[in-house]
Protein backbone atom coordinates (compact mmCIF):
# COMPACT_ATOMS: atom_id res chain seq x y z
CA UNK A 1 0.00 0.00 0.00
CA UNK A 2 2.85 2.18 1.14
CA UNK A 3 4.05 2.29 -2.08
CA UNK A 4 1.00 2.73 -4.50
CA UNK A 5 0.38 5.52 -2.24
CA UNK A 6 3.95 7.19 -2.85
CA UNK A 7 3.60 6.85 -6.44
CA UNK A 8 0.26 8.06 -6.26
CA UNK A 9 1.60 11.67 -4.37
CA UNK A 10 4.89 11.96 -6.22
CA UNK A 11 4.43 15.31 -8.29
CA UNK A 12 5.88 13.51 -10.90
CA UNK A 13 8.45 16.48 -11.40
CA UNK A 14 11.82 17.19 -11.16
CA UNK A 15 10.89 19.94 -9.28
CA UNK A 16 12.97 22.35 -10.99
CA UNK A 17 9.90 24.41 -12.04
CA UNK A 18 8.69 24.31 -8.64
CA UNK A 19 11.34 25.64 -6.76
CA UNK A 20 11.78 28.63 -9.12
CA UNK A 21 7.96 29.36 -8.68
CA UNK A 22 8.66 29.29 -5.01
CA UNK A 23 12.12 31.47 -5.46
CA UNK A 24 10.33 33.84 -7.38
CA UNK A 25 7.37 34.56 -5.06
CA UNK A 26 10.38 34.67 -2.05
CA UNK A 27 12.22 37.41 -4.12
CA UNK A 28 10.71 39.91 -2.21
CA UNK A 29 11.58 38.60 1.24
CA UNK A 30 14.79 37.03 0.59
CA UNK A 31 15.80 40.96 -0.74
CA UNK A 32 14.46 42.10 2.46
CA UNK A 33 16.71 39.62 4.68
CA UNK A 34 19.93 40.40 2.05
CA UNK A 35 19.25 43.91 3.59
CA UNK A 36 18.60 43.56 7.25
CA UNK A 37 21.47 41.34 7.49
CA UNK A 38 23.83 43.94 5.84
CA UNK A 39 23.02 46.41 8.21
CA UNK A 40 22.03 44.12 11.11
CA UNK A 41 25.20 43.83 12.65
CA UNK A 42 26.04 47.61 13.40
CA UNK A 43 22.74 48.22 14.99
CA UNK A 44 22.59 45.11 16.60
CA UNK A 45 26.33 45.46 18.25
CA UNK A 46 25.17 48.96 19.13
CA UNK A 47 21.90 47.48 21.05
CA UNK A 48 23.92 44.70 22.81
CA UNK A 49 26.53 46.61 24.13
CA UNK A 50 25.70 50.14 23.77
CA UNK A 51 22.65 50.12 25.60
CA UNK A 52 23.71 49.45 28.58
CA UNK A 53 26.08 51.99 28.15
CA UNK A 54 24.19 54.86 27.37
CA UNK A 55 21.54 53.72 30.11
CA UNK A 56 24.33 53.86 32.77
CA UNK A 57 25.43 57.13 31.70
CA UNK A 58 21.75 58.54 31.42
CA UNK A 59 21.68 57.24 34.85
CA UNK A 60 24.58 58.46 36.19
CA UNK A 61 24.28 62.15 35.16
CA UNK A 62 20.45 62.13 36.72
CA UNK A 63 22.08 60.94 40.09
CA UNK A 64 24.99 63.81 39.84
CA UNK A 65 22.24 66.32 38.87
CA UNK A 66 19.67 65.15 41.42
CA UNK A 67 22.06 64.93 44.35
CA UNK A 68 23.00 67.69 45.24
CA UNK A 69 19.53 69.51 45.49
CA UNK A 70 18.56 66.60 48.01
CA UNK A 71 18.37 68.01 51.96
CA UNK A 72 21.12 65.63 53.27
CA UNK A 73 23.72 67.00 50.33
CA UNK A 74 23.12 70.75 51.92
CA UNK A 75 24.89 70.28 55.34
CA UNK A 76 28.52 71.21 54.60
CA UNK A 77 27.10 74.70 52.43
CA UNK A 78 25.17 75.29 55.27
CA UNK A 79 28.41 74.92 57.78
CA UNK A 80 29.79 77.01 55.23
CA UNK A 81 27.76 79.88 55.75
CA UNK A 82 27.57 79.66 59.48
CA UNK A 83 30.87 79.54 59.44
CA UNK A 84 30.77 82.58 57.60
CA UNK A 85 28.16 84.57 59.24
CA UNK A 86 29.93 83.66 62.61
CA UNK A 87 32.39 86.08 61.15
CA UNK A 88 30.79 88.02 60.10
CA UNK A 89 28.99 87.95 63.46
CA UNK A 90 32.68 88.45 65.35
CA UNK A 91 33.74 91.31 62.97
CA UNK A 92 30.74 93.02 63.94
CA UNK A 93 30.80 92.34 67.88
CA UNK A 94 34.21 93.92 67.38
CA UNK A 95 33.41 96.54 65.51
CA UNK A 96 31.06 97.59 68.46
CA UNK A 97 33.76 96.55 71.10
CA UNK A 98 36.10 99.20 69.10
CA UNK A 99 32.84 101.83 68.64
CA UNK A 100 32.30 101.35 72.58
CA UNK A 101 36.02 101.56 73.08
CA UNK A 102 35.69 104.77 71.34
CA UNK A 103 32.94 106.43 72.68
CA UNK A 104 34.72 105.63 75.54
CA UNK A 105 31.80 102.98 77.39
CA UNK B 1 25.37 16.94 2.33
CA UNK B 2 25.36 20.56 4.22
CA UNK B 3 23.02 20.21 7.35
CA UNK B 4 19.81 21.27 7.03
CA UNK B 5 20.42 23.47 9.98
CA UNK B 6 23.50 25.05 8.50
CA UNK B 7 21.62 25.52 5.40
CA UNK B 8 18.53 27.82 7.47
CA UNK B 9 21.55 29.92 9.22
CA UNK B 10 22.39 31.02 5.85
CA UNK B 11 18.66 31.19 4.38
CA UNK B 12 18.02 33.35 7.46
CA UNK B 13 20.46 36.45 5.64
CA UNK B 14 18.32 35.89 2.69
CA UNK B 15 20.74 34.11 0.53
CA UNK B 16 18.76 32.91 -2.54
CA UNK B 17 21.24 29.66 -3.73
CA UNK B 18 20.68 28.31 -0.08
CA UNK B 19 17.28 29.19 0.06
CA UNK B 20 16.54 27.57 -3.37
CA UNK B 21 18.72 23.64 -1.97
CA UNK B 22 16.47 24.19 1.21
CA UNK B 23 13.42 23.31 -1.08
CA UNK B 24 14.78 21.31 -3.36
CA UNK B 25 15.79 19.25 -0.64
CA UNK B 26 12.06 19.23 1.05
CA UNK B 27 9.62 19.97 -2.33
CA UNK B 28 9.15 16.53 -2.49
CA UNK B 29 7.90 15.74 0.80
CA UNK B 30 5.63 18.67 1.40
CA UNK B 31 4.13 18.45 -1.69
CA UNK B 32 3.28 14.58 -1.32
CA UNK B 33 1.48 15.57 1.62
CA UNK B 34 -0.52 18.74 0.46
CA UNK B 35 -1.24 16.45 -2.10
CA UNK B 36 -2.90 13.77 0.07
CA UNK B 37 -4.80 16.66 1.73
CA UNK B 38 -6.33 18.69 -1.35
CA UNK B 39 -6.32 15.85 -3.27
CA UNK B 40 -5.64 18.21 -5.97
CA UNK B 41 -2.25 19.08 -8.13
CA UNK B 42 -2.76 22.81 -8.53
CA UNK B 43 -4.13 23.25 -5.05
CA UNK B 44 -1.89 21.05 -3.43
CA UNK B 45 1.25 23.05 -5.36
CA UNK B 46 -0.39 26.39 -4.16
CA UNK B 47 -0.39 25.04 -0.48
CA UNK B 48 3.55 23.50 -0.54
CA UNK B 49 4.61 27.03 -2.10
CA UNK B 50 3.06 28.65 0.33
CA UNK B 51 4.34 26.61 2.78
CA UNK B 52 7.69 27.74 1.75
CA UNK B 53 7.07 31.04 1.95
CA UNK B 54 5.86 31.05 5.30
CA UNK B 55 8.26 29.01 6.52
CA UNK B 56 10.54 32.03 5.54
CA UNK B 57 8.76 34.58 6.84
CA UNK B 58 9.57 32.05 9.92
CA UNK B 59 12.72 30.82 9.82
CA UNK B 60 13.80 32.54 13.47
CA UNK B 61 11.31 30.70 15.14
CA UNK B 62 12.92 27.00 13.74
CA UNK B 63 14.84 25.30 16.48
CA UNK B 64 18.08 24.03 15.08
CA UNK B 65 18.58 21.49 17.39
CA UNK B 66 15.58 20.14 16.04
CA UNK B 67 14.96 18.45 13.15
CA UNK B 68 14.30 20.37 10.23
CA UNK B 69 11.60 18.24 8.40
CA UNK B 70 8.82 18.09 11.22
CA UNK B 71 9.16 21.48 11.69
CA UNK B 72 8.10 22.15 7.98
CA UNK B 73 5.96 19.05 7.96
CA UNK B 74 3.94 21.22 10.38
CA UNK B 75 3.69 24.09 8.21
CA UNK B 76 2.91 22.10 5.24
CA UNK B 77 0.57 20.27 6.84
CA UNK B 78 -1.43 23.27 8.31
CA UNK B 79 -1.36 25.29 5.16
CA UNK B 80 -2.86 22.50 3.23
CA UNK B 81 -5.63 21.61 5.27
CA UNK B 82 -6.33 25.82 6.10
CA UNK B 83 -6.45 25.72 1.83
CA UNK B 84 -8.97 22.95 2.15
CA UNK B 85 -11.35 24.43 4.96
CA UNK B 86 -11.17 27.83 3.22
CA UNK B 87 -11.63 27.49 -0.13
CA UNK B 88 -14.31 25.01 -2.48
CA UNK B 89 -11.54 22.86 -3.73
CA UNK B 90 -11.47 22.02 -7.07
CA UNK B 91 -13.09 18.60 -7.01
CA UNK B 92 -10.73 15.78 -6.52
CA UNK B 93 -9.45 14.08 -9.40
CA UNK B 94 -7.06 11.23 -9.88
CA UNK B 95 -3.70 13.45 -9.48
CA UNK B 96 -1.96 12.78 -13.18
CA UNK B 97 -0.57 9.69 -13.93
CA UNK B 98 2.46 8.99 -11.82
CA UNK B 99 4.04 5.35 -13.65
CA UNK B 100 2.87 5.21 -16.97
CA UNK B 101 5.91 4.22 -18.78
CA UNK B 102 6.27 3.87 -22.75
CA UNK B 103 6.98 -0.05 -21.97
CA UNK B 104 4.09 -0.23 -19.86
CA UNK B 105 1.60 -2.79 -21.48
CA UNK B 106 -2.05 -1.24 -21.95
CA UNK B 107 -3.58 -3.41 -19.47
CA UNK B 108 -0.84 -2.48 -16.87
CA UNK B 109 -1.56 0.67 -17.76
CA UNK B 110 -5.25 0.37 -17.51
CA UNK B 111 -4.93 -1.04 -13.50
CA UNK B 112 -2.77 1.88 -12.55
CA UNK B 113 -5.39 4.21 -14.02
CA UNK B 114 -8.15 1.89 -12.05
CA UNK B 115 -5.59 2.40 -8.98
CA UNK B 116 -5.38 5.93 -9.28
CA UNK B 117 -9.10 6.29 -9.45
CA UNK B 118 -9.45 3.93 -6.94
CA UNK B 119 -6.99 5.86 -4.55
CA UNK B 120 -8.55 9.13 -5.07
CA UNK B 121 -11.75 8.06 -4.62
CA UNK B 122 -10.66 6.88 -0.81
CA UNK B 123 -8.74 10.13 -0.07
CA UNK B 124 -11.26 12.07 -0.70
CA UNK B 125 -13.40 9.56 1.43
CA UNK B 126 -11.19 10.71 4.34
CA UNK B 127 -11.31 14.11 6.31
CA UNK B 128 -8.43 16.30 5.50
CA UNK B 129 -6.49 15.20 9.14
CA UNK B 130 -6.30 11.46 8.48
CA UNK B 131 -4.90 12.10 5.07
CA UNK B 132 -2.23 14.07 6.11
CA UNK B 133 -1.61 11.26 9.19
CA UNK B 134 -1.88 8.49 6.73
CA UNK B 135 0.72 10.14 4.38
CA UNK B 136 3.36 11.46 7.07
CA UNK B 137 3.10 7.65 8.32
CA UNK B 138 3.22 5.47 5.53
CA UNK B 139 4.58 7.59 2.74
CA UNK B 140 7.13 9.62 4.99
CA UNK B 141 8.04 7.54 7.24
CA UNK B 142 7.48 9.98 10.64
CA UNK B 143 6.36 8.26 13.85
CA UNK B 144 3.37 8.74 15.15
CA UNK B 145 4.77 10.75 18.06
CA UNK B 146 6.07 12.94 15.77
CA UNK B 147 3.08 13.39 13.56
CA UNK B 148 1.10 14.12 16.93
CA UNK B 149 3.16 17.15 17.32
CA UNK B 150 3.36 18.15 13.49
CA UNK B 151 -0.31 17.90 13.64
CA UNK B 152 -0.46 18.99 16.97
CA UNK B 153 -3.63 16.62 18.14
CA UNK B 154 -2.48 13.61 20.47
CA UNK B 155 -0.73 10.60 19.84
CA UNK B 156 -3.81 8.13 20.14
CA UNK B 157 -5.68 10.27 17.78
CA UNK B 158 -2.66 10.28 14.79
CA UNK B 159 -2.95 6.26 16.06
CA UNK B 160 -6.54 6.05 14.82
CA UNK B 161 -6.30 8.37 12.06
CA UNK B 162 -3.37 6.06 10.51
CA UNK B 163 -5.82 3.01 11.15
CA UNK B 164 -8.86 4.03 9.58
CA UNK B 165 -7.36 5.96 6.90
CA UNK B 166 -5.33 2.52 5.86
CA UNK B 167 -8.27 0.09 6.77
CA UNK B 168 -9.94 2.35 4.24
CA UNK B 169 -7.82 2.55 1.88
CA UNK B 170 -7.04 -2.04 1.89
CA UNK B 171 -10.79 -1.88 1.38
CA UNK B 172 -9.65 -0.42 -2.41
CA UNK B 173 -6.11 -2.01 -2.94
CA UNK B 174 -7.02 -5.20 -1.66
CA UNK B 175 -8.10 -6.22 -5.35
CA UNK B 176 -4.65 -5.54 -6.79
CA UNK B 177 -3.14 -8.17 -4.84
CA UNK B 178 -0.66 -9.00 -2.05
CA UNK B 179 1.73 -6.28 -2.64
CA UNK B 180 -0.83 -3.92 -2.08
CA UNK B 181 -1.96 -5.35 1.37
CA UNK B 182 1.02 -3.48 3.12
Amino acid sequence: MDEHLKRYLAPGDDGLAFTEAVLFRASGALARRRQAAAEGPTWSLLEIWARPWVIAALLLLAFAVVVPSRPWSLGPVATADSGLAADLLAASNDSEVVLSVALGN
Amino acid sequence: MEPDAALVARAVAGDREVFGALVMRYQESVRRVTRAVTGNAEDADDAAQDTFLSALDRLETYDPSRPFGPWLMRIASNAAIDLVRRRTVRAAQPLEPFYASPDQSPAAAAEAAEIRRELAAALADLPPRQRAALTLFDVEGYAHAEIAAILRVPEGTVRSDVFHARRALRKVLRVYGPETEG
